[in-house]
């Protein structure tokens, strides 16, 4: 029996999980030490020598039930869902029209997904001063239109991959039976991609979830979204770091769940798209 | 539905709605920045808001300050790019292997960090490693190491660290879709033909990931450019300007310093930057048509 | 230049039994075809060969040395696969050299083995060219010169024509006998067209859900099938099998009996007959025909210089194949009287299917 080979390859196996694994425990530390920091009563949060300690839920209750986070959630919320919406709305016909009709070619094509890419600098500026002129500073509505300038290229971008997977048999089956093109689509079309729809939706309302420059510039006051809240954390006192470990764990735990849903459409979506242009 | 006459095909007529949204959204903005970066125009002085030509981009040449955000944010960029790249690379490499029975479990937990809200890994960081507080030097002491993470030396690197945990997990996504999609074939050709593993992996595997890798070397390079987030969180630029990157200093002039006019300036300077990118990014993602 | 002995080989994946106490000695310098159907085991047998996949119990030996645990690179064998599997970003001749750059052998040697491949398959003038511009016969014969360059124990090749239309097929069947003549070495050949088996390999091993069904020169195979899947299997069009029962050594079934003059117990069995065995009774000698037998003609398919013709027998359908010169004592929906050889009958044992005479 040729031992030595087979060992070879066994530590080779050995090693490589070896490194997946340390990999894991730099990923998951983070999360397991804001965890626990929630926990922490205020007093020992600036002892980092201290873990064993009774857990409490003091800084969960005075952030969900005492302080304004739940309204900068619910901002965070508003501001995703309506961006998601228009977005959708807007790009679903667009992303059609790519698809189906190559419309512009390449360049146009590509300027979508390069409008996407500009730095929130080169538009900060201009909004501001819009805004500000307008008087809508401050607005759900101001942050709204910043964040469609990146989110509806995305998703414009995310869709087109699903609606080149269907078959173009089916609108045409559609309008032999009387539809016209738009009904064509709507009717059709769309429910086809529904789970294309879906991904796109959760993809758009995550990015504009986890914005926080824009938001920190246009919006303020009572109408904060969560990122900018949690950045309102930052002069660190004892007292602050456990419910700022709450808040950022408010942020971040609904997102992690749903990544774990999304992530096979991601592949399609951003993989393909990046991979197979 | 109404069906109207129009001159528009139906194509077109799709895009409408979308060139509206960007024409309001984003294109009116842009010629609006341009605008007002021709102008001496300070919100402290808004009666007073002048015409000056393209002053404001001259005089960014002799603008220190400029030039060192510039240049933080080279080396920020080149080196978590650098380091993602091979991270993530070698980590996809790790998880393509179909024999793992906990590989699914694997990658979903690894691609997590790019989800987070950027402003929260860096509050998370910024505790985490922190002097007094934070529990990573006071492990590495417990072992005898000092290390001050936002130090002068190591601030710019420390948040680079940062972006390699947050970013890391988009290269792997990449690297991981663009290894499914190579033909298995030739790899079994290889193991018959003799080639060791080091081999296969010089001579076939890198040469057929380069498209691959060269987007996503581009990709995350343009937004590695954009980083603010950490920078906001733990440095705010300091100890003094070595982590000012360029777009927080845009945000500094525009909204502490309060001059328009010139972060307008520079955030054109940054689109042109930017735009080179895109533009060889797009070469490289059109197929080639063969002779 | 080695023989290949495998032990008790049992090879699972998962739950299934993919192969099943397989043992086979192929001979130095043979050329060894496994055909079966899809799924017998072929393939994942070669493959055991190679070492891309690894036994779940058993023995390989390749010459004297016992390669059970090696990998396919310390194994010393070739592989020729079914869709090419070359090297796309490569040019032609890199592809070749592959191997060799592989184990380090020095350039000068490299060129000179790159060179002769070539030359043996014709394909000099595109070594400068990239796999995709190649047509698949081209890039199938890179495929092989690969696998030549190395010198190998032996060849391995994983139904490497079956991607190819008809007619290059049957002449890269040829180029490749003439090749494996050249360089005598071992070579184990896969395919599940059994018309390739006969004509290519010295050694046929048939094989179906992972068992060896029977091993031998085609020859052999053809005219005494083991039991009733080879028989069936083997020969185009397939052989015709009509039930019945042995009674005092005779055959009888249906409107059919024919004395055999067998020893042993009654029981119920299968008689087998090639279509190309049964004839109009003026056109077999006496001796050798069976009793004349009523069937039914259905319809006649001329293919040239002879003609398929189903025929109806009682209940049974069957093929015979007839000379032209016969054919007009046929009319078709008309009964017609035939007589089977006896020296080409194959009887098999109803339950077990082995073969009994």
């Amino acid at each position: 029996m040729n031992g030595t080979r087979y060992w070879r390859r066994a530590l080779g196996d050995w090693g490589g999980t070896l490194i997946l694994v340390i990999a894991l425990i730099v990923v998951l530390f983070p999360y397991t030490w804001i965890f626990l920091t929630s926990l922490k009563p205020t007093a020992l949060v600036a002892k980092p020598d201290v873990w064993l300690f009774s857990p409490t839920w003091e800084n969960w209750r005075e952030v969900l039930l005492e302080s304004d986070v739940p309204r900068y959630l619910l901002n965070s919320v508003i501001v995703g869902l309506s961006t998601v919406l228009i977005a959708l709305t807007v790009a679903a016909p667009a992303s059609y029209s790519f698809s189906r009709f190559k419309t512009g070619g390449g360049p146009v094509r590509f300027s979508i997904l390069a409008a996407e890419m500009l730095p929130p600098a080169v538009l900060i500026v201009p909004l501001f001063l819009l805004m500000f002129n307008l008087e809508l500073l401050d607005t759900h509505l101001a942050l709204i239109a910043a964040h469609l300038t990146f989110v509806t290229p995305v998703i414009t971008w995310f869709l087109i991959g699903f609606f080149d997977e269907v078959p173009k048999e089916l609108e045409e089956q559609a309008m032999v039976d009387g539809y016209t093109q738009f009904q064509a689509f709507y009717k059709v079309v769309l429910p086809t991609v529904r789970p294309g729809l879906a991904a796109a939706a959760i993809f758009g309302f995550v990015l504009s979830w986890n914005d926080m420059f824009y938001a920190l510039i246009l919006s303020g006051g009572n109408n904060k979204t969560l990122p900018v809240a949690i950045a309102g954390f930052w002069t660190f006192r004892g007292i602050e770091m456990g419910k700022m470990a709450v808040a950022i764990l408010i942020a971040i735990v609904p997102v992690l769940i749903v990544s774990f849903f999304i992530q096979k459409y991601l592949v399609k979506g951003l993989g393909g798209g990046a991979v197979k242009y | 539905m109404v069906t109207r006459r129009s001159f528009f095909p139906f194509s077109v007529r799709l895009i409408v709605p979308l060139a509206l949204a960007l024409l309001v959204v984003l294109v009116y903005p842009l010629l609006f920045s341009f605008w007002v970066s021709l102008h001496d125009y300070s919100l402290t002085a808004l009666e007073d808001i002048r015409f000056v030509g393209l002053r404001n981009y001259i005089e960014l040449g002799s603008n220190p300050s400029f030039w060192n955000a510039l240049r933080n944010t080279l080396v920020f960029v080149f080196g978590a790019v650098l380091l993602e790249t091979i991270l993530g690379f070698s980590l996809a490499l790790l998880l393509h292997r179909p024999g793992h029975r906990f590989t699914n479990v694997f990658r979903s937990v690894l691609l997590t960090p790019m989800f987070i809200t950027p402003i929260a890994v860096g509050l998370m960081f910024r505790f985490l490693l922190n002097q007094q507080l934070g529990v990573i030097p006071y492990l590495l002491g417990s072992l005898g190491i000092q290390i001050n993470f936002f130090g002068s030396q190591l601030a710019l690197f420390s948040l680079i660290l940062i972006d390699v945990w947050q970013w890391t997990p988009f290269m792997l996504l990449l690297f991981l879709a663009g290894l499914e999609s190579l033909p298995a074939a030739p790899f079994e050709a290889a193991r018959v033909d003799g080639a060791s593993w080091g081999f296969t992996l010089r001579k076939v595997t890198l040469p057929l990931m380069k498209p691959v890798i060269l987007v996503a070397l581009i990709i995350r390079g343009l937004d590695a450019f954009k980083v603010f987030e950490y920078v906001y969180a733990i440095t705010r630029g300091g100890p003094g300007d070595s982590t000012e990157t360029i777009l927080y200093y845009i945000y500094k002039v525009a909204f502490r310093f309060f001059r328009m006019g010139e972060a307008a300036a520079m955030a054109y300077v940054l689109i042109l930057i930017t735009m080179v990118l895109v533009i060889i990014l797009y070469r490289l993602m059109t197929p080639k048509e063969e002779a | 230049m080695a023989d290949i002995r495998l032990d008790h080989i049992e090879k699972y994946f998962g739950d299934v039994h993919v192969v099943k106490d397989l043992s086979l000695h192929i001979q130095d310098g043979s050329f060894t075809v496994l055909v079966g159907p899809s799924g017998c085991g072929k393939t994942t047998t070669l493959r055991l060969i190679a070492g891309l996949e690894t036994v779940t119990s058993g023995k390989i030996f390749i010459g004297d040395q016992e390669v059970t645990s090696l990998e396919p690179k310390d194994r010393n064998v070739a592989m020729v696969f079914q869709n090419y599997a070359l090297y796309p970003h490569m040019k032609v001749s890199d592809n070749i050299a592959f191997g060799l750059m592989a184990r380090k052998v020095e350039q000068a040697e490299i060129q000179r083995r790159v060179q002769r491949a070539a030359a043996m398959l014709g394909i000099e003038n595109l070594l400068e060219r990239k796999p995709k511009q190649l047509s698949g016969g081209q890039q199938q014969r890179v495929a092989i010169g690969r696998a030549i360059v190395r010198n190998p124990n032996v060849f391995l090749f994983d139904e490497p024509l079956s991607n190819l239309d008809a007619k290059l097929r049957v002449e890269m069947r040829t180029e490749l006998l003439k090749l494996h003549r050249e360089l005598k070495a071992t070579a184990v050949y896969v395919t599940h067209d059994q018309e390739e088996a006969m004509t290519m390999g010295d050694q046929i091993v048939v094989m179906e859900s992972g068992v060896i069904q029977q091993q031998g020169a085609p020859r052999e195979i053809y005219f005494h099938p083991r039991n009733l899947f080879v028989a069936g299997f083997i020969g185009s069009p397939a052989m015709n099998m009509i039930d019945g029962r042995l009674e005092n050594g005779d055959f009888i079934s249906t409107h059919v009996r024919i004395p055999m003059g067998l020893s042993g117990p009654d029981r119920e069995v299968v008689l087998g007959v090639r279509p190309e065995d049964i004839h109009l009774p003026q056109a077999l000698r006496q001796e050798r025909a069976t009793p004349p037998i009523t069937a039914q003609v259905e319809v006649i398919e001329l293919l040239g210089s002879r003609a398929i013709v189903p025929l109806r027998l009682s209940n049974q359908a069957m093929k015979a194949v007839i000379d032209e010169r016969f054919l007009n004592q046929l009319t078709e929906g008309e009964s017609v009287q035939l007589v089977f050889d006896r020296e080409r009958l194959h009887l098999f044992d109803a339950d077990s299917g082995e073969r009994i005479a």
